[in-house]
């Protein structure tokens, strides 16, 4: 899951079902989540018009396995992911600086933004959108039940 | 006063309420958009910090970008996209409490001293002349109002990105590309058109983008009463024009622009997202925060977006309580919140730096432009007679102008025109015809090393020579802000040193002109060559 690159957006239910320790990843409110031991979680970012120009922090805890970067100067994605930390109780936190390269003849308004999708490896994904202009930044917290 | 000076030196010592650094008439300033024609030259308060309120400013982009993702949920929800406006509505709720704008009072002095226009990225909407908060198809920001089939057609365009729309005074200018506007309708919005003046590459594209047009009509005709509505028609016409950029390397989104946007990233940009980063995971472990977030998320995610300033100052002072509950006790936590705060305005600047580098490129155009002098009730001067009798109308005007400019990283910006003016359509009878004027003016601003506490002093040094070989009619020439009637060829070079002062918009400006002609000197104490006016009356008077 963690290497999962192909085509963004694709696929990912989540059946709400627990088994064991094992649960959905559930959003416990805008960037915060409730997450499995050791459970993957995939990243995806897209910008909706180029040019892309965001960054991935480090991990709190852990490490990227990829870290989610454009393969090419004129890719307007990235996708990536990691394995949450092992032990119930732990957390782990990333955040992402999205920056919109102004324009000199319009401001990029709503048709200019960001689509980030963070899915867990037992399912349950939350997307959203980040709009311009200037910069802003997102900040994302698991936390292992 | 008329009467020719070889050489007149005026030493003038003043008080101005913002006046313009340099005041050298016809000076056009090479804008950072590519469609605009001829423009007054920069205002002395360029550099001075915005006199609007400070907290306002902090969260000016919040707001735009707040506005940006409730359109983008209205829009989604109209067309039944109801995953991407429930993502939309993620988004607005998360920008709510996006930290950057609330750690703001924990930056030091130094960073502080760079201002909030800085410190908060919206250095590109000052200066491509954006109001914050302020979207271009926001026509009720302005008493003009649209009615007509060919209005409703250009305010069409201007909701759709295929022309930008300004308003001076009564006269609404509407501009565009043709081919930026083709571009546009064909890949589903402006942005996705890419560059609007692309490099050179042998392409029709890159050639057809250069040509602009621009249109202005003056609402205050044809209308009665103090209305001003916009009809678009013949009557309200008042000038149109054509501009090509030949050179025009300033805009960011510019393929050799991408280096520099990656090292930004990689460089103050990582280290800021990886400070505030292990910032927002300590202050999850407090309760408070959590509350605070869960709390303005709410509020912002129902309220009128006239509501958003006011919902996000109190929250602010919220923020603050929270910080203060848990700084004093905890150093490395304070310690934290400024290394982020820092850091976040390292990177704006340095932000900053890499649009002002882009903004500084070479930039050269030719401009055509038609006055419609025809349209107004002016009339020509009494000495101007018709040999038959009839009553003259102003002659329409035609303008060729050369503009270039070049901007500098450590400030300095230089400008250089030159063109000519001539007569359109002489009334009948009326010998006015042919070529009305020739000028060349150049104009070099350069930002001075910061005064503590006062702000940032400007020298300008501009220079404009003007052949006026025609009586003007109707439109004014003007050299140093006088108008010019008297034909002949004229000379005046300026040197001025204009400081800021504390009191907002006012500025003592310091010159020296040199002029061929007295009439231009516009000292009020004029002293043999030297004049002097020094007006203490203006520093004390109340606003």
């Amino acid at each position: 899951m963690c290497s999962q690159r192909g085509p963004l957006l694709s696929s990912r239910l989540g059946f709400g079902v627990s088994y064991g320790g094992i649960h959905k990843m559930k959003i416990t409110g805008p960037g915060e989540f409730s997450v499995s031991p050791g459970e993957q979680i995939t990243v995806s970012i897209e910008k909706s018009v180029a040019p892309y120009s965001a960054k991935v922090s480090e991990l709190t805890d852990g490490s990227w396995n990829p870290k989610p970067e454009p393969n090419n100067v004129s890719d307007l994605s990235a996708a990536g992911g990691f394995a949450c930390p092992a032990n119930s109780g732990d957390s782990t936190s990333f955040g992402i600086l999205f920056n919109f390269v102004p324009t000199p003849t319009a401001e990029g308004g709503s048709g200019d933004f960001y689509k980030v999708t963070i899915a867990g490896s037992n399912g349950g994904e939350s997307p959203q959108l980040i709009f311009g202009p200037g910069f802003t930044t997102r900040t994302y917290h698991f936390e292992v039940q | 006063m008329n009467r020719q000076t070889p050489v007149f030196l005026v030493f003038l010592l003043g008080l101005a309420f913002s006046a313009p650094v340099s005041t050298l008439g016809q000076s056009a300033k090479e804008p950072a958009a590519p469609p605009k024609t001829a423009e007054p030259p920069a205002q002395s308060g360029q550099n001075k910090p915005d006199t609007v309120d400070p907290l306002e400013a902090l969260f000016q982009p919040k707001i735009q970008r707040l506005k940006n993702a409730l359109d983008f949920i209205g829009n989604a929800k109209k067309n039944n996209k109801d995953e991407e406006a429930a993502a939309a509505l993620e988004g607005l709720k998360a920008e709510a409490t996006e930290l950057t704008a609330f750690l703001q009072p924990y930056l030091d002095s130094r960073l502080r001293g760079e201002g909030y226009r800085l410190a908060l990225s919206s250095i590109e909407e000052k200066r491509w002349d954006k109001q914050a908060g302020t979207t271009t198809n926001s026509a009720g920001s302005t008493s003009v109002a649209s009615k007509g089939s060919v209005s409703g057609l250009l305010s069409f365009a201007v909701e759709n990105g295929a022309l930008t729309r300004s308003v001076s005074g009564t006269t609404v200018t509407f501009r565009g590309s043709p081919a930026n506007i083709y571009s546009a309708l064909a890949k589903g919005n402006y942005i996705a058109a890419g560059p609007a003046i692309p490099k050179f590459d042998g392409s029709f594209a890159s050639v057809a983008k250069r040509l602009s047009f621009h249109v202005a009509f003056d609402t205050s005709r044809g209308n009665t009463g103090s209305t001003n509505t916009l009809t678009a028609d013949s009557q309200q016409l008042s000038g149109w024009g054509l501009r090509y950029d030949i050179l025009n390397k300033r805009d960011p989104r510019r393929p050799e622009y991408a280096s520099a946007w990656n090292s930004l990233m990689d460089k103050e940009g990582l280290s800021y997202i990886n400070r505030l980063t292990k910032l927002s995971a300590q202050l999850e472990k407090y309760p408070e925060y959590r509350t605070w977030k869960t709390n303005l998320e709410e509020q912002i995610a129902k309220a009128d977006p006239e509501k958003y300033l006011s919902i996000l100052e109190q929250a602010n002072t919220a923020f603050q309580k929270i910080i203060s509950k848990y700084a004093p006790g905890d150093s490395a936590f304070e310690q934290a919140v400024r290394q982020t705060a820092s850091d976040a305005a390292s990177f704006a600047i340095a932000r900053g730096t890499t649009i002002d580098n882009i903004m500084g490129s070479w930039t050269v155009a030719a401009e055509f432009n038609v006055t419609k002098q025809a349209n107004t009730n002016g009339t020509v001067p009494m000495s101007v007679t018709s040999s038959n009798g009839s009553t003259l109308k102003l002659p329409d005007l035609g303008n060729l102008n050369l503009v270039v400019s070049k901007g500098f990283t450590d400030g300095p910006e230089l400008t250089l025109n030159a063109g000519f003016t001539w007569f359109q359509n002489a009334p009948s009878g009326v010998k006015a015809s042919g070529v009305r004027d020739a000028q060349v003016s150049a104009e070099l601003d350069v930002p001075l090393r910061e005064i503590q506490k006062i702000g940032k002093p400007t020298f300008t040094l501009a220079g404009q020579f003007l052949s006026l070989l025609q009586q003007p009619l109707g439109q004014q020439v003007l050299v140093n802000n006088v108008a010019v009637t008297t034909k002949g060829n004229i000379g005046l070079v300026q040197g001025k040193l204009t400081i800021p002062t504390k009191s907002a918009g006012i500025s003592i400006p310091l010159s020296i002109t040199w002029a061929s002609r007295t009439e231009l000197i516009k000292e009020s104490d004029v002293r043999g060559n030297i004049g002097i006016s020094f007006d203490l009356e203006k520093l004390f008077a109340k606003p």
